[in-house]
């Protein structure tokens, strides 16, 4: 049984060395992958971008003309524009960073990679 | 408030911080152990490690004491420094990690093969680290100055809080490398979270209530404490002036007594509240729960603009990117940053909140010293000490100040290796000594994080960062490091990453545009500060609003006039490839079937 100690000593290194030189012929990324990647991703981080800017830039907006959200209080003494400020904008940058993020990883899966998931080790 | 359990507490925490580099201390003979720890750190443990990097003091004391002073407007600071994260995770994480460099001037310069361009980056690296570690050190001298209250030897207690806090924390970086402060920021962060939690919690146990606690605070004219000149308050034959009439409007009977007693003592300055101005609607009576102490529309905006942008180009913050394991984990580490943020700063802004509101319950009417004015305390980055002092005692205040110190202790570590890193690999290794050693390497790195430590403590001693009439204080110091980073470094990174035809001639051509254009920006504003100058000149605190567009323009401009890299293409396929993780997880998961992992 072959032991692969990741971070290993020289003899393993050299004991893994064809299975390295392998996976690098089978496994590799190709430039028109790899744009179509960048391309997607691009996209989708300036669409996820400019939705986070434009409410960014809503709030002191309608701060500096529309009363009922920075004079009126809704709750107590909380308004709109506080409650906004101080809870739902960093609620809402982690949920749009959870969606981001598994779009990402997902184009990325779909997108790049050539073995399938069934790979034996007497395959490398 | 001096504390002696403060002053153990602290020691425990040294002790802490020096045991945890000591058990890591045989992870950093190489400069990829010492820099990086190895790139072998989990998403989970690097967003703590990130986190503990990144809410500084400026955070932890900074955030809610600008909440205590400014009401809404405060509560912008904690959303930008949050928000910035949004633009590392979409853009830039996992192509950093990717592409496999140990600084920021590394990842430049490899890209680009250019020397130029590398110098100019370690250039605005060193800036950006020593005008955010001026601040945090400066805090620390705060921090010592509240808690501990005396000084060794001649020194006073704020240069002996520097120089101690220096010391320790240069200590733990030589000895234990990234390896030793990635585990120190996460346990720190750990504190820091605990305490704003337990303080919160303890508030809230108090009786506070969020909806209420606003409301009562914004029941009156929002007060600032000022010092201002006798000149301005009587005439010259004794009759009050318009200022004295408003401070009047707003002070308590035993507050106003106490300045009119100062007054007739002669004192050529008076302590005195004033009602603040409402710079977004200046015909309105400015409230708490308003928008429009600190700043106007357009103040807002570029704010808003400057922090989004400078967080991606904070050496420190960057760096810990390079730690990752892999590219996706580098994302997943920025969405765990996000979550953690976002509970951080919730319970940041509820105790400045409660601070505002809660204080009041707790001190003497009408309360005039060395720490408060009518009641009102003097300088807001103490405001969270006084809540906890209040609310839970020497327990409390013992708790808060280690939390104080540690995150102080994280974030100058954070600084100081990515500092070291800059110097070494991009100065020593490249031209100095291009055939050094890996012990020879190491041996610098750790004399290059000293050498910054000190030159950093030095400039915080000689220069007025809190407290002073014209001082920037904390928060607004720190947010001149996002300036010039979110100004000269954002914008390079983010057209080196996703356009091919950026050039070296380029990005140089945008860094120092940006660096220019902020440098100067935040030159007029701290000028205008000081001597009361025109209050557009204030906007320069947040130039990335004109500076990061201008310094993109710059870089696209010059970068048509050229070729793009021939290695370009390569490039592009490393930092947006996943090959090289899906063989690692090949692998693994083939030697996990074998059983043969160890």
């Amino acid at each position: 049984m072959t032991v692969l100690r990741f971070e290993a000593s020289d003899e393993t290194r050299v004991l893994a060395e064809p299975v390295f030189s392998r996976l690098d012929e089978a496994e590799f990324d190709s430039l028109e992958e790899v744009d179509a990647v960048v391309r997607t991703l691009r996209r989708t981080g300036i669409q996820y971008g400019l939705v986070v800017v434009l409410v960014l830039l809503a709030v002191p907006l309608l701060a500096l003309g529309a009363p009922w959200w920075f004079a009126r209080a809704v709750w107590g003494g909380l308004t709109l524009n506080f409650i906004t400020v101080a809870v739902v904008l960093n609620v809402g940058f982690l949920v749009t960073a959870l969606l981001f993020n598994r779009v990402a990883n997902r184009s990325e899966d779909e997108m790049l990679g050539r073995l399938d998931d069934h790979l034996e080790w007497t395959d490398v | 408030m001096s504390n002696p359990s403060s002053l153990l507490a602290m020691f425990g925490l040294v002790v802490v911080m020096l045991a945890v580099s000591w058990a890591v201390r045989r992870s950093t003979f190489t400069t990829l152990d010492f820099y990086l720890a190895r790139r072998q750190v989990g998403p989970f443990l690097n967003a703590c490690a990130i986190c503990g990097d990144y809410f500084s003091a400026a955070s932890f004391l900074g955030v809610a004491g600008v909440v205590y002073a400014s009401g809404a407007d405060g509560l912008w600071f904690a959303t930008g420094f949050t928000v910035g994260f949004i633009v590392v995770l979409f853009f830039l994480a996992a192509p950093f990690r990717r592409a496999g460099q140990f600084s920021i001037p590394d990842f430049l310069a490899t890209r680009f093969d250019s020397t130029r361009v590398r110098l100019t980056a370690v250039g605005i690296v060193q800036l950006i680290v020593l005008l955010y570690l001026v601040p945090q050190l400066a805090g620390a001298g705060l921090i010592w100055e509240v808690f501990v209250g005396r000084g060794l030897g001649a020194m006073t207690p704020y240069t002996t809080g520097i120089m101690l806090c220096t010391a320790a924390i240069v200590l733990q970086a030589v000895v234990g490398g990234m390896k030793g402060t990635t585990w120190n920021q996460a346990l720190q962060f750990g504190l820091k979270l605990f305490t704003v939690i337990v303080l919160g919690l303890v508030v809230i146990a108090a009786g506070f209530s969020y909806p209420s606690a606003v409301k009562d605070a914004s029941s009156g004219p929002l007060t600032v404490a000022t010092s201002v000149a006798r000149s301005r308050l009587v005439t010259s034959d004794g009759r009050p002036m318009e200022t004295l009439e408003r401070a009047r409007s707003v002070m308590s009977a035993r507050g106003y007594a106490a300045a009119l007693g100062e007054l007739e003592s002669g004192s050529p300055r008076v302590d005195i509240l004033l009602p603040a101005s409402n710079r977004m609607h200046p015909e309105r009576e400015l409230r708490f729960m308003e928008p429009g102490f600190r700043f106007t529309f357009i103040e807002q905006i570029a704010l808003i603009i400057t922090l989004l942008l400078g967080t991606a180009g904070l050496p420190h913050i960057t760096h810990r990117y390079f730690t990752s394991s892999s590219g996706r984990a580098a994302r997943a580490s920025t969405v765990w940053v996000l979550g953690l943020a976002a509970v951080f700063y919730f319970f940041a802004v509820l105790l400045g909140v409660a601070a505002r509101s809660e204080l009041s319950r707790y001190l003497p009417t009408g309360l005039t010293n060395a720490d408060f004015v009518d009641g009102v305390v003097r300088v807001p980055e103490k405001a969270l000490l006084f809540l906890a002092v209040e609310t839970g005692g020497t327990t409390l205040l013992t708790l808060v100040s280690v939390a104080a110190f540690a995150a102080v202790f994280s974030t100058v570590a954070g600084l100081l290796i990515a500092a070291a890193t800059s110097w070494g690999r991009d100065v020593y290794e490249q031209f100095i000594n291009p055939v050094a050693s890996e012990a020879q390497r190491v041996s610098f790195a750790r004399i290059a994080v000293s050498f910054t430590a000190i030159v950093a403590a030095g400039v915080s001693i000689g220069v007025s960062v809190i407290g002073d009439a014209g001082a920037p204080g904390v928060a607004l110091m720190v947010t001149w490091a996002f300036a010039v980073a979110g100004s000269s470094l954002t914008p390079v990174f983010l057209l080196s990453v996703w356009w091919r035809r950026t050039t070296a001639q380029g990005v140089f051509a945008g860094m120092i545009t940006g660096a220019i254009l902020s440098i100067a920006a935040i030159s007029l504003a701290a000028a205008g500060r000081q001597f009361g100058w025109a209050e557009w000149t204030q906007l320069g605190h947040f130039p990335s609003l004109i500076a990061a567009p201008l310094a993109a323009t710059g870089t696209v401009a010059v970068s048509l006039r050229g070729a793009a890299p021939a290695t370009a293409a390569s490039w592009r396929v490393r930092i947006h490839g996943t090959a090289p993780e899906r063989r690692q997880a090949i692998l693994i998961r083939l030697a996990a079937q074998e059983g043969g992992v160890e």
